[in-house]
C-alpha cells in the first residue's frame, strides 16, 4: 500500500478508519454532540418543567424514558444533560491541556532549576488525590459550571505536563531543533514551531481518554452536591437525585448512568484507535 | 448411651443459654438517623439525644401523645399567685444511682439550667423564672419575673430534665458519659457513631418496664434504615421516608404509623432585604408556589398545607385559618405588578444539603420562575446555614421550626423582634406584633390567651414573612409484636409503655 507522505492528517485518518471500535466511538460522539447542540429540538419537553401529577412514571410513549419525583421528562433532561457533561469534559481537559502542555515544553526544553521548580509543582498537584483536589478547589471557589471545570482541569493538569515534557526533553537535542537554533530562532520560536507540534500525537491521545475521566469526575462532582446547581440538568446529579428512589423507581437513576457510561465507552474507543493510528511504530 | 446422654445434656445447656429462651424478655431495638451527642439533658440540643434522655430521665410536668399536661415528678401543683408555682413532689422516687427525689434536686436541677456558665441551650425557655426555691423535702417553689403562661410546657421539654445533685458532682464533667436520673431505663454503654444501650432500672416508681432494654442504633443512610426493617434487625424505625411508607405497610410484619408533627416546613424571608421588604412582593411568593404539589412530590402527601406559622398540634393553633395563600399564580403576577415588578426579578435562596429540603427548594425555584421571579440556589452545610441565616440570609431560605408545645414556642423568638440574631430569621420587627407576642406570654387565662395567638397568627399570615408550605406528617414504621408504642408530635418517644410480644 502507498504511504501518503504529503499529509500527516489524512493519513491518520486513513489508518483511523480501518479500526472498527474507534469509527464506532467517533460515531456514537458525534451523534451525541449533535444531539446536545440540536437539543431544543430534540428534547420533547422543557427539562425544567414539572409535572407533580405525572412523577415517577416508568418509561411509556408519552415519556420515552419516564420521569423523575418532580415529574420532569428523563429524556429531555439527559438530551440537555449532555451539553453540560460534554462542554464540562472538553473544556477541562482543554484547560488541562493547554495550560499542562506549556508547562511540561517549558519545562522539558529549559530543563535545570526550571525544569525542577515546575515539576516539582506537579509532583505537589499529583500527590493529592484528583477528587479530592477538585472538591477543594470547587469547595475554595463556590460551585458553579466555570469553577467545576477549572477544578476538573487542575487536577488533570500534571498529567500533560509530564507528557510533553517528556517528549520535549528528548526533542531538543536533535539535529533539526539544533539547525534552527543556529539559523537564529528564539527559544519562543522554536517551542512553539519545532517542540508542540512534534508532541501533539500523544497529546491528542492522552486528551481523547482524558475527556471521558473529566466527564466522570464531573459527574461524581455533581453527584456529591458540589457540581452543577438545580435545575440545570446534568448526568451525575441527576444519578445523585434518583438514588432515594432506587427501589421504587430505578429508571431515574438507571438512564442517565447510561448516558454516561456510553460516552465514557465512545470516547475510550476512540482513544484507543488514535493512539494505534498515530503511533509511528505500528506504521506499516 | 453414656454418650447420647451426654449430647442430650449439652443440647439442652445449649437451649437454656439460647437468646429468647425460657420466656427471657428482650430488647427493643430502635432505628435513628444519627448517633447521640452528649447525654447531658442541660447540654443537648438534637431530638435524637433527647429521644434517649427521655428514657433515662424524668421532668416536673410531662406531656401526653394529644399534648396535655400531666404529672410526671410532680404529684400536684398550684398557683398561690400568677406568679408562683408550686410543685409537690412525688415521694419515694429513686434515682439509678438509689438516691431519693427531693426538692433539692430540682432546685439544683433548674439553677443548672439557668446559670449562665453552662450555656444551657434550654436557658431561653426558663429565662422568665426569677428564683426557685425548696420550701421543704417534697415541695418547690418556682417565681417568675412576670405571670409567664407557657411555664408548664417549657417545664416538660427535654432540656428541663431533673437530675441528682450528687451524681452531677461525681461526674465532674463528664455527667453527659454517665448520665444518672430517675426514668424507666438506665444508661449502658454507647459506642461512637453506632449504638447506645439503655437497660431497664427495676426501681422505676411507675413499676419496671416490661422490656429488658433498649438498643438505639443510628443509621444514617434512609434506604439502609429500611432495609434493616424489612430484614427483621430493627422493631421501630423513626423517620421513615415518605417514599417508602406505602412498600412497607404491605409488608405483613411490619406497622406503619403516620402522626400530625409539631414542626412547620417554610421558607423564609429576609424582610430587610430588597424587595422583599415589600409585603405584596412577599403575598405574590406565597401566592406563586404550589403547596400541594410540593407535599405531593417531597412528602408524597404525608403532609398538609401550612394555614400559618404554627403546626395544629400546638396550643394555641387557629383551627379556623384555612390553608394561607393557596395556589393562584395570576394573582402572584398581579401583585408583582403592583409592587412595580411587572418582569419579576432575581433573588437567592438558601438550603442545607439534605434531599428534602433541596427539593423543596428546586420546586419552589420552579413555581417562582412561573411568576418571573428567577431564584438561584445556594447550598450550606447545616451548621454554616444556621449561622449565616442568624446573621441575615442574602433573600430566601427553607427551613423548619418545631418549637414547643405551646403557641409562644413557635411564635416568640421566630417573630419578637428580639429574636433578631438568634431565632428571627426573617429579621421581622413590628411594634404591635411585639405588644401581642408578649400579651401571649403573661396572660394565663387560657380563652383569652387563645384570642391573643389567633390575633397573631392573622398578622403573620397577613404580612407573609414567609412562604408558608407545609406540616409534614411524623412516619414511623413498628414491627406488628411490639406493642403500646406511640408517636409524639415532637418526635420524642417515651418507651416505657412498650412491650413484645413473642
Amino acid at each position: 500500500m502507498p504511504i501518503d507522505k504529503r499529509n500527516p492528517l489524512r493519513e491518520t485518518w486513513r489508518r483511523l478508519k480501518m479500526n472498527k471500535p474507534a469509527v464506532c466511538g467517533l460515531s456514537v460522539i458525534a451523534i451525541l454532540i449533535t444531539s446536545a447542540m440540536l437539543a431544543p429540538w430534540i428534547a420533547p419537553y422543557d427539562p425544567a418543567a414539572m409535572d407533580v401529577r405525572a412523577r415517577l412514571q416508568g418509561p411509556s410513549t408519552k415519556h420515552f424514558l419516564g420521569t423523575d419525583n418532580f415529574g420532569r421528562d428523563i429524556f429531555s433532561r439527559i438530551v440537555y444533560a449532555g451539553r453540560i457533561s460534554l462542554v464540562i469534559g472538553f473544556v477541562a481537559v482543554g484547560i488541562g491541556a493547554v495550560f499542562g502542555g506549556i508547562t511540561g515544553a517549558v519545562s522539558g526544553y529549559y530543563g535545570k532549576g526550571l525544569d525542577s521548580l515546575l515539576m516539582r509543582t506537579m509532583d505537589v498537584i499529583l500527590s493529592i488525590p484528583q477528587l479530592i483536589l477538585a472538591i477543594a478547589v470547587v469547595g475554595a471557589l463556590g460551585a458553579n459550571l466555570i469553577n467545576l471545570m477549572i477544578a476538573v482541569g487542575i487536577s488533570v493538569l500534571p498529567r500533560y505536563a509530564r507528557l510533553v515534557r517528556a517528549s520535549a526533553m528528548s526533542l531538543r537535542d536533535l539535529e533539526f531543533i539544533e539547525a534552527a537554533r543556529a539559523a537564529g530562532a528564539s527559544d519562543l520560536r522554536i517551542i512553539v514551531q519545532n517542540i508542540i507540534p512534534n508532541c501533539m500525537a500523544p497529546l491528542i491521545v492522552l486528551s481523547t481518554l482524558g475527556v471521558a475521566q473529566a466527564i466522570l469526575s464531573a459527574a461524581t462532582l455533581s453527584f456529591l452536591g458540589l457540581g452543577i446547581q438545580p435545575p440545570t440538568p446534568e448526568w451525575g446529579s441527576m444519578l445523585s437525585d434518583g438514588r432515594q428512589f432506587l427501589r421504587n423507581a430505578p429508571h431515574i437513576t438507571i438512564f442517565p448512568g447510561i448516558a454516561i457510561m456510553i460516552i465514557v465507552m465512545a470516547l475510550n474507543m476512540l482513544g484507543d484507535g488514535l493512539r494505534d493510528a498515530l503511533d509511528p511504530k505500528l506504521r506499516r | 448411651m453414656k454418650k447420647r446422654l451426654t449430647g442430650s445434656i449439652i443440647l439442652l445447656a445449649l437451649l437454656a443459654f439460647a437468646p429468647g429462651a425460657w420466656g427471657e424478655e428482650a430488647m427493643l431495638r430502635v432505628a435513628q438517623v444519627a448517633d447521640i451527642s452528649n447525654l447531658d439533658p442541660h447540654k443537648m440540643n438534637d431530638v435524637y439525644t433527647a429521644n434517649v434522655a427521655k428514657q433515662i430521665f424524668n421532668n416536673l410536668v410531662k406531656m401526653n401523645k394529644d399534648m396535655e399536661i400531666q404529672k410526671d415528678l410532680a404529684e400536684s401543683w398550684e398557683n398561690p399567685d400568677a406568679r408562683t408555682w408550686v410543685f409537690h413532689l412525688k415521694k419515694a422516687v429513686k434515682f439509678h444511682n438509689g438516691e431519693e427525689l427531693t426538692s433539692g434536686d430540682v432546685k439544683y436541677s433548674l439553677e443548672r439550667v439557668l446559670d449562665p456558665k453552662n450555656a444551657s441551650p434550654g436557658a431561653r425557655l426558663v429565662s422568665e423564672l426569677q428564683k426557685v426555691e425548696a420550701t421543704d423535702r417534697y415541695t418547690v417553689r418556682l417565681t417568675t419575673k412576670q405571670p409567664f403562661a407557657p411555664l408548664l410546657t417549657n417545664l416538660t421539654r427535654y432540656e428541663m430534665a431533673i437530675l441528682n445533685e450528687k451524681a452531677v458532682q461525681e461526674a465532674g464533667g463528664d455527667f453527659g458519659k454517665r448520665p444518672v436520673g430517675t426514668g424507666p431505663f438506665r444508661f449502658k454503654e454507647h459506642h461512637h457513631g453506632d449504638r447506645v444501650t439503655l437497660s431497664r432500672f427495676d426501681g422505676y416508681f411507675e413499676g419496671p418496664a416490661k422490656i429488658a432494654g433498649i438498643i438505639y442504633r443510628a443509621i444514617p443512610e434512609d434506604a439502609t434504615r429500611v432495609v434493616e426493617m424489612e430484614s427483621g434487625g430493627i422493631d421501630i424505625l423513626f423517620n421513615l421516608p415518605p417514599q417508602d411508607f406505602d412498600r412497607l405497610n404491605k409488608n405483613p410484619q411490619v406497622q406503619t404509623i403516620d402522626s400530625l408533627f409539631q414542626a412547620t416546613t417554610f421558607v423564609g424571608i429576609n424582610t430587610r432585604v430588597k424587595p422583599f421588604d415589600n409585603p405584596l412582593v412577599r403575598q405574590a411568593l406565597n401566592y406563586a408556589v404550589d403547596k400541594r404539589a410540593i407535599i405531593e412530590a417531597v412528602w408524597f402527601n404525608r403532609g398538609t398545607p401550612s394555614s400559618g406559622p404554627i403546626s395544629p398540634s400546638i396550643w394555641g393553633y387557629d383551627t379556623a385559618l384555612p390553608a394561607a395563600y393557596p395556589y393562584n399564580p395570576e394573582k402572584a403576577r398581579a401583585l408583582l405588578k403592583a409592587a412595580g415588578y411587572p418582569n419579576g426579578f432575581d433573588c437567592i435562596i438558601w438550603t442545607d444539603p439534605r434531599t428534602e429540603r433541596k427539593s423543596i427548594v428546586e420546586m419552589v425555584q420552579a413555581f417562582l420562575a412561573q411568576a418571573g421571579v428567577k431564584a438561584a440556589i445556594e447550598s450550606y452545610e447545616w451548621g454554616q446555614f444556621l449561622a449565616e441565616t442568624r446573621k441575615g440570609a442574602k433573600g430566601l431560605y427553607v427551613m423548619g421550626y418545631t418549637g414547643t408545645g405551646d403557641a409562644d414556642g413557635g411564635l416568640f423568638s421566630r417573630f419578637h423582634s428580639t429574636g433578631i440574631g438568634v431565632d428571627n430569621r426573617d429579621f421581622w420587627s413590628n411594634p404591635e406584633l411585639d405588644k401581642l407576642l408578649e400579651a401571649g406570654r403573661t396572660t394565663l387565662d387560657l380563652a383569652k390567651r387563645k384570642e391573643v395567638y389567633k390575633e397573631i397568627q392573622r398578622q403573620i399570615v397577613e404580612a407573609a414573612p414567609d412562604i408558608f408550605i407545609g406540616i409534614p406528617k411524623n412516619l414511623a414504621a413498628v414491627r406488628k409484636n411490639v406493642k403500646g408504642f406511640e408517636l409524639y408530635a415532637n418526635n420524642i418517644n417515651p418507651l416505657y409503655p412498650v412491650s413484645i410480644v413473642k
